[in-house]
């Protein structure tokens, strides 16, 4: 036969607070003990040395690193929206503006040497 | 005087403990985790568990049974494991205790405005006992997966309290034993069928029921929800150092709170086995059925989508558990002026 206590809220919210520390005895007593194991008992930061932690700022080298990128990411985009339009006039005509200028410092140091040391 | 006096807390203890307390609840608890995982696996055209047990659904006892007994726990340099159990015996005991406000237990609690009894419960000492578990084994891991354990239960647990308001609200205003004990959980989930029957309750009650699974999925964090864990990302987030009897637990835990959650919804917003009484033929079909109709929706959902990234789960519970719900309560507190 089925028991409701109608009660005032402050009386239930005690009874039930009575009812969850019993099960919170119980479960402390039922899950207490067992097999513990200390051997290698330091943190697991997915196989890296704790001193990982330590470190507030990223090293010097992966900070290099990290800004080529960034930067080079940049540049690679440049480029691919340049070069890569699809239209091959676009392309001919980045690749003729760069040989242009590579042809322009090519006789501007021919020029340099040549009035320097002579033919 | 003195023998009734007995009778009724042999009854209250015998609930707490035994039906549908303590063991009760765990039996449950492990059946959903083997419904949860065949249906699953099934659904992605996996076999799921198989070999323990009839169609494998000894599997999780059996899994929970080799971390009890067998596996060893794991003491970390800077952990607490008495804090770890403390943290998670609390929470455990917050859902036990909370099946004494449901018409399914023989010794039943009831007090008008108990359904905040409720909400403290299952919305402050869940995540509170969770988080304090988590947080006693420091790692980096550990403290990614419960920043974001505390950043979806910010959202889903106040979405979760305005959602179990509404059928308490409707049942004050519309049912006439209503202001006897207003608000109150038992009287509410005994008279739920009721609401589903008068029309502007009826889409209150839908926009409740679609708000609590939304929120149920991410308090139990079943996929999509499963942002604090996220194996792939976090190894396995909040509760990367568990094992042994701590990572039991753990599991105990998790599995309960998701059968306590389908529980609630199947008595609180589809009304348990009423007007059926439990102990017949109808009535234990209906409430089987519409127990088995949750996990099967959760486990659809937890099925069907891939991990959210934790801002996508933040914006999905809010626009599809905490809106609806605010919704459906602001229909709710209208029918509740208009009748009271």
């Amino acid at each position: 036969m089925a028991v409701t206590v109608v009660a005032s809220p402050g009386a239930v919210a005690g009874y039930i607070t009575a009812a969850m520390a019993l099960v919170f005895g119980v479960m402390l007593a039922l899950f207490s003990g067992g097999r513990r194991s200390r051997s290698g008992d330091e943190m697991y930061i997915g196989g890296e040395s704790e001193a990982l932690l330590k470190v507030r700022v990223p090293s010097n080298v992966a900070m290099y690193w990290g800004i080529v990128r960034r930067a080079m990411g940049r540049v690679y985009t440049v480029l691919r929206d340049v070069v890569h339009s699809g239209k091959l006039s676009t392309w001919s005509g980045f690749m003729v503006s760069w040989f242009t200028i590579l042809m322009f410092i090519a006789i501007g140091i021919t020029v340099v040497i040549a009035s320097v040391y002579g033919w | 005087m003195g023998m009734g006096l007995a009778y009724d807390v042999g009854i209250a203890i015998a609930s707490l403990l035994l039906f549908p307390g303590f063991v009760f609840l765990s039996a449950l608890a492990i059946f959903s985790e083997w419904f949860i995982r065949k249906v699953g696996a099934r659904m992605q055209n996996r076999m799921g568990p198989t070999y323990v047990g009839p169609a494998g659904i000894l599997q999780p006892l059996m899994d929970m049974l080799k971390l009890y007994l067998v596996k060893e726990e794991k003491v970390q340099r800077y952990s607490s494991p008495t804090q770890a159990r403390i943290g998670m015996a609390l929470a455990i005991g917050a859902i036990v205790a909370s099946v004494l406000l449901l018409p399914l237990s023989p010794f039943r609690l009831a007090a008008p405005y108990d359904v905040m009894v409720l909400a403290y419960l299952c919305a402050v000492w869940v995540t509170m006992g969770l988080i304090v578990a988590c947080l006693a084994y420091p790692n980096p891991f550990t403290v990614t997966g419960t920043s974001r354990l505390i950043t979806l239960a910010v959202i889903a647990e106040p979405a979760w309290v305005a959602a179990i308001l509404i059928p308490t609200t409707l049942y004050t205003a519309l049912c006439p034993q209503g202001h006897a004990v207003p608000f109150s959980v038992l009287f509410t989930s005994m008279n739920a069928w009721r609401l589903w029957l008068h029309p502007a309750s009826f889409v209150a009650m839908a926009l409740g029921v679609w708000s609590i699974m939304a929120a149920t999925q991410a308090k139990a964090m079943l996929k999509p929800f499963d942002i604090p864990e996220a194996e792939q990302e976090l190894i396995a987030g909040h509760i990367t150092e568990f094992s042994g009897r701590l990572l039991a637990m753990y599991e105990l835990l998790h599995d309960m709170e998701i059968a306590f959650s389908a529980l609630l919804i199947t008595y609180l917003f589809l009304g348990g086995p009423y007007p059926f009484p439990h102990l017949s033929a109808p009535g234990i079909a209906v409430l089987v059925a519409k127990y088995v109709g949750v996990l099967f929706a959760l486990t659809v959902v937890h099925s069907a989508f891939g991990r959210f990234r934790i801002e996508q789960g933040f914006i999905s519970v809010a626009k599809y558990s905490l809106i609806p719900a605010l919704i459906g309560l602001g229909i709710a507190i209208g029918i509740y002026f208009t009748h009271v």
